[in-house]
């Protein structure tokens, strides 16, 4: 049926995404790290994935289209190795870029983010012996073939992510980087070690993003490096803040509002003009969003809730 | 008895200033300890250097036998030093349970692992925690905003917070800058109450910055007098109270 | 060798005065406004907008196309910014919000525009050696103008009362403010001549290369490069940062290989976080957090 299949479509769509907001709510939701690379983990956990998993046949195209054909294709392992390793690999360039990264203050780590991304973006365009460049990497498998199956793939990731998040909130881990946004001084002076905070939320946050991006690249079957731009980066900001920084069910919400419009909201309207007009406004829509959200209800649609001591113990 | 802390010939400045000009203090185990100074004499600076927040340009520093004028803030409230500060710095956001709670060093729950995974021992562990913190908020007048966001306070229960988050580090060696500051007269005398219980029970010594003449002369022995970053004298409360240099700054300058 | 020496002088050209007006917002209204990119892509279509479909000779275009920029980045400031501030929003909510702006900014450009990229229409050029650099008469023009107007700008916040003032805000807006200077009236200013260098930056890079809807986001991170590098909050360092940096991407480009030329300019610029985090010309660690602890020697 045409409408399950699209309602199908965006709902895998938004669990991807929302995958990313949960990471990104604990960056900059929990411990006010404002990540503005989130495509270039989103991309490394893609990449890893699909370079392990694509199939042998995808390497023969290569050499056969004269290119000496990379790593994609080389090892065709089942997904679930693809998966674990687009999480380690992520976690793996979080740590290094976090080491000289997480000692700025926050608006110079905003800044030097953005940079993250455009470096992954760059490898993957020009390391071709890895990506294979731009014309990207398909024939990605999709596990059980079947879409229906898969988004309850997806689901289930998505479930994890979303129980660890809200275990991190309740537990002295997450006190502990709260307590580093609202005010490092103190949280230090009260033994804490803030480097070692900002480095486990940052790293378990981009691996999650590691994940999403595993599992957009076994949805798509295809990806390439022009997927991985900023917009996508900024999409999840739009949404995580919409809905309610920190608050998850918010956050979920908000990808479903937000992802949902932007992938498929105007899809019912007359596209008029050339076919960038339409993306075009939606982008323009999107950030008005953003803007007057944050003028008018800052804290989003569904805000941080304060817990009662009596309902933690 | 044994010192506990020591801090040689500290100098520090900022861009042309003397915050601290030289200045020397000794502690001994289980005594309560004043710093006094007009504003501006560096006493704040003093906690901040000793609580690694700066390093200092010059001089050493001792506690309890160990060298920690290069150390960060956490190590060195791991090693036992707490300090407090001197405008109360709550954690807004968070409730005062949750300020609180975040004191207790060495919880499980606060690393990854162990907040995954090992649920039964992590909440055990908070239950604990919890039970020590309820008796020390009924003293400090708090149980009731237990669950209040810390920036909806009013100033003096803000004070009471930072000092009760301090005692819940357990520490060894407790530093509070100015705690009676903005305190209502039964604040004070709770804070002064909990801070010899705390002297007689657990041993902990004190070293405060104080303004209020009834807090400083009542509770403290000896008082250091603190003059643009420099000692000026110090000594038992007869001795400051009489002495000609200290009447001179207080009401001269 | 020459090569470098041409190229790293254009790439220079292109990327100081930029910085330079982003180093003068930054300073004196104390947040990174990202939305600046796409001020620089506005810069670029603008003049665009005069010297293609209206016909106006380039040099009347780059003026008209500098004011209406100006004009474009005070309505910015008042209608988004001016009110969060207002609200005594922190640095970083201003910063979130300017990516907001800036994407609707693109997004209309490309409305306006469409994707495909624009040539300016200037007299073809014809290329003459100067010593061991081999340029066309554009590519000389450019390289002087550019250093002209910085040294103005630097002369300007040296001897001129507005000067002074942008110094007096950016160093003590507590103070100014008792003063009875209007710190609002500074930040428009301010705007108005990074606003200005940031549309000239843009029409040099479209003098040398081509006018594109994404062409100021993706100088933007280079543009923080030569700040931080050179010092950010230092003008003259976003100056030097820019001589740095120019060279080293072109480097790279000669010698390493020419994609890579922003990953040079990436890769310096953590360098400098690491070694020398407030810039080569800068000053306070402002932008560290001390505690956290690669700064601090343990003992034992």
């Amino acid at each position: 049926m045409e409408i399950f299949s699209w309602i199908l479509t965006i709902a895998t769509i938004v669990a991807i995404y929302s995958i990313m907001g949960l990471a990104l709510n604990i960056h900059f939701g929990y411990t006010n790290l404002p990540n503005f690379g989130i495509a270039g983990f989103f991309a490394v956990g893609a990449y890893a994935s699909a370079i392990l998993t694509a199939p042998h046949r995808f390497r023969q195209m290569e050499i056969f289209a004269g290119f000496a054909g990379g790593m994609p294709g080389r090892f065709e392992y089942p997904f679930i190795i693809g998966l674990i390793a687009a999480i380690v690999f992520a976690a793996i360039v979080a740590f290094l870029i976090g080491v000289p990264l997480l000692r700025l203050r926050e608006d110079y780590l905003a800044v030097a983010s953005i940079g993250v991304a455009e470096a992954i973006h760059y490898v993957a365009l020009n390391e071709l012996w890895l990506t294979t460049g731009s014309a990207g990497i398909r024939l990605i498998p999709m596990p059980t073939g079947n879409r229906y199956l898969y988004f309850l793939i997806v689901l289930f990731v998505l479930a994890v992510v979303f129980w660890i998040t809200q275990r991190f909130y309740r537990t002295p881990v997450g006190r502990v980087w709260r307590g580093v946004r609202e005010d490092e001084v103190i949280t230090a002076s009260l033994g804490k070690s803030i480097f070692s905070a900002r480095m486990w939320a940052w790293v378990v946050g981009c691996a999650m993003m590691g994940a999403a991006g595993s599992l957009w690249a076994h949805y798509a079957m295809a990806i390439q490096p022009g997927e991985f731009v900023p917009t996508t980066t900024f999409l999840v900001w739009i949404f995580v803040i919409v809905g309610g920084l920190r608050n998850n069910w918010g956050i979920l919400l908000g990808a479903v509002l937000i992802i949902g419009f932007f992938e498929q909201g105007t899809r019912f309207l007359p596209a008029f003009g050339a076919p960038y007009i339409m993306p075009a406004i939606r982008h323009i829509t999107v950030g008005l969003l953003l803007i007057l959200i944050i003028r008018f209800r800052p804290e989003g649609a569904i805000p941080e809730r304060a817990a009662r001591i009596e309902a933690h113990i | 008895m044994a010192t506990i802390f020591n801090a040689n010939d500290i100098y520090l400045h900022f861009g042309g200033v003397k915050a601290l000009d030289g200045f020397s203090i000794e502690l001994e185990e289980k005594t309560i300890t004043a710093i006094i100074g007009p504003n501006g004499a560096g006493k704040t600076t003093f906690f901040n250097v000793a609580g690694g927040i700066y390093p200092p340009d010059k001089g050493e520093i001792y506690f309890k036998g160990e060298r920690i004028d290069c150390l960060r803030p956490d190590q060195i409230c791991l090693k036992g030093l707490t300090r407090t500060f001197q405008i109360a710095r709550e954690l807004g956001e968070m409730t005062v349970w949750e300020n609180i709670m975040l004191a207790p060093k060495k919880q499980l729950g606060e690393r990854i692992s162990g907040s995954l995974f090992k649920w039964g021992a992590v909440k055990n562990q908070e239950k604990t925690n919890w039970q020590k913190i309820e008796s020390l908020l009924n003293d400090m007048g708090l149980y009731d905003e237990r669950n209040e966001l810390a920036k909806n306070l009013s100033a003096g229960k803000r004070k009471m917070l930072e000092i009760s988050r301090a005692i819940m580090t357990e520490p060894e060696l407790l530093m509070l800058d100015e705690p009676t500051a903005g305190a209502t007269m039964n604040e004070t005398k709770a804070i002064m109450e909990a801070i010899e219980r705390l002297r007689e029970e657990k041993g902990i010594t004190f070293l405060v910055v104080e303004h209020k003449m009834e807090v400083i002369m009542n509770l403290c022995n000896p008082i250091y007098v603190m003059y643009y970053g420099r000692n000026l004298a110090n000594g038992d409360p007869e001795t400051i109270q009489n002495d000609q240099r200290v009447l001179e700054v207080y009401l001269g300058g | 060798m020459d090569e470098l020496l041409s190229y790293g002088l254009l790439t220079f050209a292109t990327l100081a005065l930029p910085a330079l007006g982003l180093c003068l917002a930054i300073k004196v209204t104390k947040y990174f406004n990202l939305t600046y990119g796409d001020i620089i892509t506005a810069g670029a279509f603008l003049t665009l907008l005069c010297n293609l479909t209206f016909g106006i000779p380039m040099i009347i275009s780059v003026i008209i196309g500098m004011i209406l920029t100006a004009a474009l980045g005070v309505f910015l400031h008042k209608t988004v910014f001016k009110p969060l501030m207002d609200l005594k929003v922190g640095p970083l909510t201003l910063l979130v919000v300017s990516l907001g702006a800036g994407f609707i900014v693109r997004n209309l450009i490309l409305i306006g525009w469409g994707p495909q990229p624009f040539q300016f229409r200037i007299p073809l050029a014809r290329a003459k050696h100067i010593g061991p650099l081999f340029l066309t008469t554009n590519q000389i023009f450019i390289i002087l103008i550019c250093l002209l107007v910085a040294v103005g700008i630097f002369l300007m916040l040296r001897y001129t009362q507005l000067g002074r003032l942008m110094r007096a805000t950016s160093d003590n807006p507590e103070l100014s403010k008792i003063r009875g200077i209007s710190i609002e009236r500074v930040y428009v200013y301010t705007w108005i001549i990074a606003c200005a260098l940031a549309a000239m930056g843009g029409v040099f890079m479209g003098v040398l290369g081509t006018i594109k809807s994404g062409m100021g986001i993706g100088v933007l991170v280079t543009i923080f490069a030569c700040l931080i590098v050179g010092g950010i909050d230092n003008p003259y360092g976003a100056v030097f940062g820019a001589l740095i940096i120019a060279f080293a991407m072109e480097a790279t480009a000669i010698w390493i290989s020419p994609p890579y030329k922003v990953i040079a300019a990436y890769l310096l610029m953590i360098i400098i976080l690491l070694v020398k985090p407030s810039g080569l010309l800068g000053g306070e660690k402002i932008q560290w957090k001390y505690f956290l602890g690669f700064l601090r020697s343990r003992q034992s």
